[in-house]
């Protein structure tokens, strides 16, 4: 357990003004040659906010971050932090920290001395660089490592000591990017819940690339999704997970994943339905907002898996017979993937279901849950 | 298909015990995991069974045939590793033919074998491609295809899906497991990760610096650890320790753990019966933890909220009795940090571990 | 992956014999000439020439004392003068070097072309270029002048000592240098606190090869200078005289020649090694 010494609760700085950390991206453009790595990003982050920066790898996240860090330039766009433009300052003269996925520290120097440096470069006296870096070091439960090099460390640790480097100045935002990725399972299920609590007591502004979404919905304030160097949602990681504004997000928060049907929309009888060839899915309650947005009758049905249930019997209402192809036992939450003619499927069944490779099951949609998409635009209708 | 049986493996590097007098068998058939964190033996054992490691002392048996000093080509099995290193100009087509190309097979007998296996895995509609373009994940089929194109006695896989992306290997556990349970080779899966092998195998073993700890089926594993190691490994979060000792008042029993008590009569005789001391370590697991806002029952215990995860569908929330750290998994919740709330353990689902031997007493 | 056999097959130990069989021949024949010569050195005049060759005989330094006296051969300034050009060498190649491979190493100068450019150079025969530069410095007024050497050595030297650095500092991730100008560094501090010292093995592995060539240097020196600027390659090849060789001295003065290069390479091989095979930081 990591208890913060107070040291850090003063956040004024040298002439008594109260440390902001507002970051503020504007039509922000990076091109490397004619790939476009980030592109037109627009991105308020509010003071102390937490905020996760959440894409698949190339998406454009580092390149975002090294451009507030102001070691890469935009070709287009400003970068403001506090309401400053700081497109032309050099990365020393901007009061940003950068934790960088490989922990970039320096194997000629020992812990003490790596996370020394910020302080030595702003010219504090020795005696207080030694008393600062022994306070985050006993935060960070790394005050027996202090005279290693970190070819010596093991990965957690090091990883420690680049957050101690990170954290000892108190700049006005902290850009951490993939801090966890490189560790294994259970540390990073253990560090999620230290960052959190770590960041509570910093009172930084903090931006923490991953692309990992489990790690962007438990831990941030708000998440940006990005794909490709464009942000495709900026929003709470409830309004992420409950009402994703396409078809992507949709399919990549959330574990396991939403179960995405290509369907045709259908108009019989009055009744408006999606046929998906294996089955149909009565919509006509959405039919104006369907008619509405939908540019041709090509949709996407989505359902998450915790929103199907299984039962032995035939319920009523919108039925369907599904086969057990595969059964994960996987706890808490048991994962079943089923077949519906051609389509496999996934749901959640709790920890007492059983059932074999073949069994016959009856499945229902939570008429509540599903969302329905266009496939061509891929944004959300319902 | 085949019945492999360890008995009294060992081996050591120098001073190192790596394996420790491992014995166990597997069923014809079987998909079993190898399952413990780095340094227990896991990959070691894979390697002595597949024949590029010398056991130091014991039998290794496939079919009742003991292959100690047969040479890896001739143990009739297949190996997939984590770094699959291919030539990048050579067609997926050629390395998947590659193994019986070695054998001498047939052209005939080879596209025949190549084709139905790439279907299988849903690859050959990249069979003329060459490898060098390809996605992790279709390379991991390709590497999958290749050792199974021989349909040999054992296959044998060492963390095959480590380098996939998470999504990736969510999809790719599904698929693979119901591949190998459609084949019904006899399989053998190293793993660190106990998702994947809880999720996957039939078996686990659980190992630990050499030693086996438990061998049996995932629920049995889930449900009925035999000792605090095996029940800490298995499930994330993690299962919630708490040390306690166990007092006895009126003719009723409790495990005092300082900051609270939990009463335990019912399970008095076993305890008594089975522990060395009366030190005992409480286990529940972090899903079994109901959370309120308000005093429900009468075993509900409070505590504070430190930090709340959400996960979509469902919460974790690390809280804190006095200084006890607690973790909860429950479904979509609405608290925030510092609130207090009630918590209360569901009974058929607690554990009581002697803190001295580690064994699992409940 | 290596089987682990507890049988020594007999195709194994042909094997070995083999092995061992190979690198007796390679140690032969790199020996054979050092020895010789060092033989040579300390073999009374008539044993010399002898054929058969004699091994049995009784040492005698007669030659070396020959060898430092003689007014053909000034083995003490060539030696002088080789120090200088050595260690001057040195100093101008290892920054020069340096400062030229980081530059094609963080800022990719000439886009790869400049690069290749230099390297030509060493692929370039000295002795084609022997004439120009002779007309050179004679207009310059360098001729038989140490500087003249020092110059031409430097030349000869850098293409490969930033071919060896750039691989080096390519080496070094980015990541460490742009943190370090984050935490508050410029380029020029990054570049002494952070990467020299992680490429100093380079830089050891520079200065060795670098002096090595100049010490053993003579086609240049040769030409370039008269009595002044003697080089000790040089005043050795003075034994070559109009009257014949005088192997006895010149053998002396060879090995003189050979020692300090000798003793040199005998402290500085492991770091040599661990130079070239630093490989990975991680």
């Amino acid at each position: 357990m990591i208890e913060i010494a107070k040291w850090n609760s003063n956040r004024l700085g040298k002439d008594g003004q109260e440390i902001l950390g507002k970051v503020a991206l504007k039509g922000i453009t990076k091109r490397f040659g004619d790939k476009t790595a980030v592109n037109k990003l627009d991105l308020q982050v509010a003071d102390g906010e937490f905020m996760c920066l959440l894409g698949p790898s190339g998406a454009g996240k580092t390149t975002t971050f090294r451009m507030i860090a102001g070691v890469e330039r935009p070709d287009e766009g400003e970068i403001y932090i506090d309401d400053v433009l700081v497109n032309q300052l050099p990365p020393k003269d901007r009061d940003i920290a950068m934790m960088f996925q490989s922990y970039a520290l320096y194997p000629h120097k020992t812990v003490y001395e790596n996370i020394a440096y910020p302080l030595k470069k702003r010219g504090l006296s020795d005696s207080d660089i030694k008393n600062r870096v022994n306070q985050v070091a006993e935060t960070l439960g790394i005050s027996s490592l202090l005279d290693r090099l970190p070819k010596q460390l093991s990965g957690g640790e090091k990883q420690r000591v680049a957050m101690g480097r990170a954290i000892i100045r108190q700049p006005k935002a902290l850009l951490l990017d993939e801090p966890l990725t490189n560790l294994d399972a259970k540390l990073r299920e253990q560090m999620r819940g230290e960052f959190k609590r770590l960041r509570r007591e910093l009172k930084t502004t903090i931006i923490l690339a991953t692309p990992d979404q489990l790690e962007a919905i438990s831990m941030g304030d708000r998440v940006a999704v990005m794909d490709f160097g464009n942000l495709l949602q900026f929003d709470s990681p409830d309004v992420l997970y409950n009402h994703p504004t396409n078809l992507f997000i949709a399919g990549f928060v959330g574990s396991p994943a939403m179960n995405l049907v290509e369907c045709t929309l259908v108009d019989t009888n009055g009744r408006v339905l999606l046929d998906a060839g294996d089955f149909t899915y009565d919509v006509s309650r959405f039919k104006d907002q369907i008619k509405q947005q939908a540019t041709s009758s090509e949709l996407t049905l989505g359902i998450r898996p915790e929103h199907i249930s299984m039962s032995r019997s035939r319920a009523d209402g919108e039925c369907y017979e599904a086969e057990i192809y595969v059964v994960e036992p996987a706890r808490p939450d048991i994962v079943v993937e089923i077949r519906v003619g051609k389509r496999v499927l996934t749901a959640l069944a709790p920890e007492t279901f059983r059932a074999n490779m073949g069994d016959k099951v009856w499945i229902t949609f939570d008429q509540e849950k599903i969302h329905i998409f266009d496939k061509k635009t891929e944004n959300a209708i319902v | 298909m085949a019945v492999v049986r360890l008995e009294n493996l060992t081996k050591r590097f120098g001073n190192v015990v790596a394996v420790n007098n491992l014995s166990l068998e597997i069923k014809d058939g079987e998909f079993v995991s190898f399952l413990g964190p780095s340094g227990c033996g896991k990959t070691t054992t894979l390697r002595m069974i597949a024949g590029v490691e010398r056991p130091t002392e014991g039998k290794i048996c496939i079919d009742d045939v003991v292959v100690n000093d047969l040479p890896s080509k001739d143990r009739d099995i297949a190996m997939v590793f984590q770094f699959y290193v291919m030539y990048p100009a050579m067609k997926v087509f050629d390395q998947i033919a590659f193994p019986l190309k070695m054998r001498g097979a047939s052209k005939d007998e080879i596209k025949k074998s190549v084709r139905k296996v790439a279907t299988i895995l849903g690859i050959d509609h990249l069979l003329n491609l060459p490898v060098g373009g390809l996605t992790m994940g279709e390379r991991q089929r390709i590497e999958l295809a290749r050792a199974m194109v021989r349909r040999p006695k054992v296959y044998l896989l060492d963390e095959p899906l480590t380098n996939l992306d998470a999504k990736l290997r969510a999809r790719m556990r599904g698929e693979l497991k119901r591949l190998i349970k459609t084949l019904g080779t006899t399989t053998i899966y190293v793993t660190h990760d106990q998702l994947e092998a809880i999720s996957m195998a039939d078996r686990i073993g659980v190992m630990k610096l050499g030693s086996l700890q438990q061998y049996d089926t995932p629920e049995n594993m889930y449900d009925h650890p035999k000792n605090l190691f095996v029940a800490g490994f298995i499930g994330t979060p993690a299962i919630d320790f708490v040390d306690c000792s166990l007092v006895e008042k009126d003719g009723r029993a409790f495990l005092d753990a300082g900051e609270f008590v939990y009463e335990v009569t019912e399970f008095r005789e076993n305890i008594v019966k089975d522990s060395t001391s009366p030190e005992l370590i409480l286990g529940i697991r972090p899903e079994h933890i109901s959370v309120n806002k308000q005093c429900a029952a009468e075993n509900s215990i409070e505590a504070q909220v430190n930090v709340v995860e959400p996960t979509g569908n469902r919460t974790i929330v690390r809280m804190s009795i006095g200084k006890h750290p607690l973790v909860a998994n429950t479904g979509v919740l609405a608290i925030s940090p510092d609130e207090k709330v009630w918590v209360s353990f569901d009974r058929a689902k607690i554990h009581i571990f002697d803190k001295k031997t580690e064994r699992t007493i409940i | 992956m290596t089987m682990t056999s507890s049988k020594s097959s007999p195709t194994s130990l042909v094997k070995k014999a083999l092995i061992y069989l190979a690198v007796a021949v390679i140690l032969i024949a790199t020996l054979t000439p050092l020895v010789w010569m060092v033989a040579t050195s300390i073999k009374p005049e008539p044993d010399i020439l002898v054929t058969p060759p004699r091994f049995l005989f009784t040492p005698t330094l007669d030659h070396y004392w020959f060898a430092l006296a003689s007014p053909e051969a000034p083995l003490v300034r060539g030696l002088y003068n080789s120090l200088i050009i050595s260690l001057a060498t040195i100093a101008l190649v290892v920054p020069i070097s340096a400062l030229a491979a980081y530059g094609f190493a963080r800022y990719n100068l000439g886009g790869g072309h400049l690069q290749f450019y230099i390297l030509t150079v060493k692929m370039f025969p000295p002795i084609a270029a022997i004439i120009p530069f002779f007309v050179i410095f004679q207009n310059l007024n360098l001729l038989d002048n140490v500087i003249s050497l020092i110059i031409l050595n430097t030349l000869f030297n850098l293409p490969f000592a930033i071919w060896l650095l750039y691989g080096f500092f390519k080496e070094i991730p980015t990541d460490l240098e742009e943190s370090a100008m984050i935490e508050g560094s410029t380029r020029f501090e990054v570049f002494r606190e952070i990467v020299l010292p992680l490429v100093a093995p380079g830089l050891a592995v520079t200065a060795i090869f670098s002096i090595l060539f100049t010490w053993n240097e003579f086609l240049f020196a040769f030409i370039l200078t008269r009595s002044q600027a003697v080089t000790l390659t040089v005043a050795v090849s003075g034994f070559w005289t109009h009257r014949g060789i005088l192997w006895g001295p010149l053998s002396a003065a060879a090995t003189i020649c050979v020692i300090p290069m000798f003793i040199f390479a005998l402290i500085i091989q492991r770091y040599i090694v661990r130079g070239l095979t630093f490989g990975a930081i991680k």
